[in-house]
């Protein structure tokens, strides 16, 4: 009987499971949540953003022309546009013919009023001067930077009033008789996007739509000319949510105003760009790649963006604030001087009303950028590629920060470097007796490797100032040398020391990531300006204590300057590049990553150095110093002509080996409770973290465009079903397996027992 | 229902180590069945990922019809392990044989998998695939291991002789002539008496051929041998 109970317990189990599976195949499956409709949605305390929400589209003008495809020839200076060629006079004749126009000007966006525009510029006398004083390169380059500022104030523009149409025409704005983008009256020109007129200066209702970056006093702005105008109702749109901080400002100044009733939407939208007949050229891919496309880097590449290989860019505030950073004050103010002009141009009366306005951070230092953050989020299909965030060093005082685009775009072409070429070709060495081994071949090619060679050059020039004489530091230095000529001569060269970063699996966070600076005795052959090699004229002995001085004294100063020093911010920045890639290096060989076909490829074509560089150049260059005592420091030993040069340094960077410590959870939290939330909330506005002084921008790199609508094959992991089958045959095992455990053995029987028919082998 | 009669020596007590390979046998077939069955549900994902991968809508094909195959090896694989492991447990030297090549086999593979780590691009498929992997180097390699052991040969032999002795005593009962041989009835004379029956057994691995099946005989006896009426 027990044995009957067991069996018939065991066939129930499995029967029980089966019927389970085909349960849930009778039951219909609960549909998913649908995506949310396409809208505005509000923001603010006591409203939650829907998720899974499709964005709108809208329709964005673009100028008459791509940047890339006016070009600028540098031996004619003449500015080709398809087949149509302007020089000097044609130029001069088109800003002529400016007057002859209807409102005495050319359309803003137009190939003729690019050009009338060009021509103001270069008559200005502080300009001609300068531009008098320029070479063939740096006029090109000047032209490039000036049509691109020219090209994204009129893209500006062009996408704020897409927006502004799209809020009017879908909220039913328009419908109701505001008016769109009007003065307010002649004698005040301020336009709002859209307003309900209720009298020659008044209205009852104001609407404000922000496609760009925005900031408090803007919308403030809004609020006073409500209050001017008697406006009762303010709804202000953006096109990108805020982040808690900002939602935070917005609902304080609103409570400023409480006179007026005022909401907050946020209105997901892409734009659509709607070619201009006049173009040449397909327009250029603003997708993002700041690490560049296959075709190389171009103009309109967001800089420091991590995209490559068939990744998209998501819009972030990182390219945004490298995009718009002014390589130097004077850029700055020619940038703002011409939105000004180009906003006049179209009969606003300031950037912000036209929608030109670019916003440029301030309150950073970006030669301090560095690549602190990379999280993979790739796990095969679902759309994700890699979340990556730059730290800055915050700075005070600083409205305009400069060099952002070319800071980011070397840390994300070095990490890209880094991942493409195998490890054992990270290294430069400037020795006088290896000119066939300074640099690998493909190496060369990028601007990590101009990095590392330009530091290792530094390297020995700033060891000339630690132990120049007239300092107190060269002088005790030399008093403590032995030997008639106080010579020493060694390698000096700069390795990774032991990074301390938090591995948390699928992303990383770089907590410091410094360099040490290595030495060891070596005697050369080639002779310097001593005309000796190395120092074969004095003691051994003397030769070692001198190094061992040189250790104490010098050394720790040289590692501090390459940790520290201004000069060597490049060489940390491709360094961090170099952490963050090496672990994106070992992830990707546990698992398929965004960029798995970019690691160990060789090649990297896709980010060829953005400055023209040799490496000979640079080994000329040390070897000429070298020789000639240029930064081997001289000093007189005895009175007379007897000048000894006593100093030969050489040596190199190698970064083969990334050593990393990962600090433990606790310590983590400990230490930066608030560094994860802050570089989460980088990949939608800059931000700080609690009580440190770095600021935090971040950006995305997705598979497919957010906004693609492809929807993603859902995990069978949260389906019942899968469990029921997947299991079924292992707990059926293990049913089996207990019901033969538990069964009384049964007596053995001999074969054929009871067979009475033919009997066969 | 008459009880059922032995034949020959009764086979040997099974070790447990056969036991125990039997149905860890059965268990790498479970798991195989597992894996199959999740294999197939991670298709879709797989076949997103290489069609993103190679920015083609249809480069998911061939990926999709690889995991098809496999999932169908490992189906086949799977029900084979457990028709081997039954067979197995009842002693089969042919089962014990082909279950050693199925380890062989499934080690190799387990080994590529684990090596070559082809399911990276979808997290939880390939952590399934590599505990299955493990599961089946482990439970295969102590199978061929339990079943190369001296008691699991020692069995298997006993139950082939068991089995052949078993076989040939069924067929000495099967054509043996009967000892209660028909008697003539009274009153009649037995002039060629049947002979007797053999005193030896066939001998192994060289059986008597079977002369023809006796039948009893359907027309009058004959005159010149068996037994006829009385004159």
């Amino acid at each position: 009987m027990n044995r009957h109970l067991q069996r018939l317990s065991a066939t129930a189990l499995t029967l029980l499971l089966l019927l389970a599976s085909i349960a849930y195949v009778v039951v219909p499956t609960p549909a998913q949540a649908e995506p949310a409709p396409t809208g505005p949605y509000r923001i603010g305390t006591g409203f939650t953003p829907p998720a899974n929400q499709v964005p709108d589209e809208f329709e964005v003008l673009s100028a008459g022309f791509w940047p890339n495809e006016l070009t600028w020839n540098k031996d004619t200076e003449e500015i080709s546009w398809g087949t149509l060629v302007y020089d000097w006079d044609e130029i001069e004749f088109i800003f002529q013919l400016m007057s002859a126009q209807p409102a005495n000007d050319y359309l803003v966006g137009t190939i003729e009023h690019v050009l009338t525009r060009w021509y103001k510029w270069q008559v200005i006398p502080k300009n001609a001067a300068a531009w008098a004083g320029m070479s063939a390169g740096a006029r090109a380059k000047k032209w490039r930077g000036w049509l691109n500022n020219y090209a994204s104030n009129t893209s500006n523009a062009y996408q704020g009033t897409g927006f502004e149409i799209l809020v009017g025409e879908k909220q039913g704005y328009k419908a109701q008789g505001f008016e769109h983008d009007t003065k307010v009256s002649g004698d005040n020109k301020v336009r709002p996007d859209w307003g309900l007129r209720t009298g020659a200066e008044n209205y009852s209702h104001l609407v404000e739509a922000k496609s760009g970056n925005w900031d408090i006093d803007e919308i403030r702005s809004r609020y006073e000319l409500a209050v001017e105008t008697g406006a009762t109702k303010l709804d202000v749109y953006f096109l990108k949510p805020p982040t808690q901080k900002g939602i935070t400002g917005l609902e304080e100044l609103a409570a400023e105003y409480p006179g007026i009733e005022s909401r907050f939407f946020v209105y997901p939208a892409t734009p659509k760009r709607v070619v201009n007949p006049n173009t040449y050229k397909d327009p250029p891919d603003e997708s993002g790649s700041g690490a560049a496309p296959p075709s190389g880097p171009g103009p309109t590449s967001p800089p420091g963006s991590l995209v490559a290989g068939g990744q998209n860019g998501a819009d972030s505030p990182s390219t945004d604030a490298f995009s718009n950073s002014p390589d130097s004050p004077e850029e700055a103010a020619e940038a703002q001087e011409m939105t000004e002009q180009l906003a006049r141009d179209n009969g606003y009366a300031s950037p912000e009303d036209a929608e030109m306005t670019t916003d440029q951070l301030g309150g950073v230092d970006f030669s301090t950028l560095e690549l602190r953050y990379v999280s993979d989020t790739y796990d095969g299909g679902v759309g994700a590629g890699v979340d990556y965030a730059y730290s800055v060093d915050a700075a005070e005082g600083v409205e305009t920060a400069y060099g952002g685009r070319e800071s980011a775009q070397l840390a994300a072409d070095a990490f890209f470097t880094w991942l493409a070429l195998p490890t054992d070709t990270f290294w430069v060495n400037l020795n006088p007796d290896e000119p066939d081994r300074i640099i690998d071949k493909e190496f060369g090619t990028t601007d990590a490797g101009r990095v590392l060679l330009e530091a290792d050059l530094g390297m020995k020039k700033i060891v000339a100032d630690f132990i120049h004489p007239d300092t107190e530091t060269g002088a005790e230095y030399w008093e403590r040398l032995r030997g008639e000529t106080k010579c020493i001569s060694m390698r000096q060269w700069i390795v990774p020391k032991t990074a301390v970063v938090k591995d948390g699996g699928d992303e990383l966070f770089i907590l410091d990531a410094p360099l040490e600076v290595k030495m060891e005795g070596e005697y050369l052959e080639s002779k310097g300006v001593g005309g000796t090699a190395g120092c074969s004229g004095q003691a051994t002995a003397d030769t070692e204590f001198n190094e061992d001085v040189y250790a104490d004294m010098i050394l720790p100063k040289v590692e501090k300057a390459v940790n520290t020093a201004p000069e060597f911010a490049d060489l940390r920045r491709v360094y961090a590049s170099r952490v963050a890639a090496e672990w994106y290096r070992l992830r990707s060989e546990t698992k398929t990553t965004a960029y798995s076909d970019i690691i160990g490829s060789g090649d990297v074509s896709a980010w060829p150095a953005r400055k023209d560089w040799d490496p000979k150049d640079v080994f000329d260059a040390y070897v000429e110093s070298y020789e000639n005592g240029e930064f081997n420091v001289e000093r007189r030993t005895r009175q007379g002509d007897y000048i000894v040069t006593t100093t030969y340094i050489y040596g190199g960077v190698t970064f083969f080996d990334v050593p990393s410590r990962s600090v433990d959870e606790g310590r983590f939290a400990a230490e930066h409770p608030n560094l994860g939330t802050a570089v989460g909330e980088s990949m939608l506005s800059p931000t700080v973290e609690d009580g440190a002084a770095e600021v935090w921008l971040g950006g995305r790199s997705t598979e497919r465009p957010l906004w693609d609508p492809l929807p993603m094959p859902a995990s069978p992991l949260g389906n019942p079903f899968f469990w029921a089958l997947s299991t079924l045959p292992v707990a059926a095992w293990l049913a089996v397996g207990v019901f033969l455990w538990r069964r009384p053995a049964r007596p053995v029987q001999a074969p054929y027992a009871g067979v009475t028919g033919p009997v066969t082998r | 229902m008459s009880a059922a009669v032995p034949f020959g020596p009764p086979p040997p007590q099974r070790p447990r180590g056969v036991f125990a390979a039997a149905y860890l046998l059965a268990g790498s077939g479970a798991f195989w069945l597992a894996a199959a069955i999740a294999t197939l549900f991670a298709i879709p994902q797989y076949e997103r990922h290489h069609s993103d991968l190679a920015q083609d809508p249809s480069a998911g094909v061939g990926v999709t019809l690889l995991l098809i195959l496999f999932a169908t090896g490992a189906f086949a694989a799977a029900g084979t392990a457990v028709l081997l492991a039954v067979f197995d447990a009842k002693g089969r030297p042919a089962a014990r044989v082909m279950t050693w090549i199925l380890g062989g086999l499934a080690v190799g593979v387990a080994l590529a998998l684990l090596l070559l780590d082809p399911f990276t691009a979808t997290a939880w498929h390939r952590g399934l695939m590599i505990g299955a992997s493990v599961l089946t180097l482990v439970s295969t390699s102590v199978v061929i291991v339990l079943l190369g052991s001296r008691s699991s040969g020692g069995y298997f032999r006993g139950v082939r002789w068991a089995r052949m002795a078993a076989a040939r005593a069924a067929y000495a009962a099967r054509y043996r002539p009967v000892p209660q041989y028909p008697q003539a009835p009274p009153g009649w004379t037995v002039h060629n008496p049947p002979p007797a029956p053999p005193v030896n057994l066939p001998q192994p691995f060289a059986p008597r051929p079977p002369g023809p099946p006796h039948r009893p005989p359907s027309g009058p006896p004959p005159t010149e041998s068996g037994w006829g009426r009385p004159g």
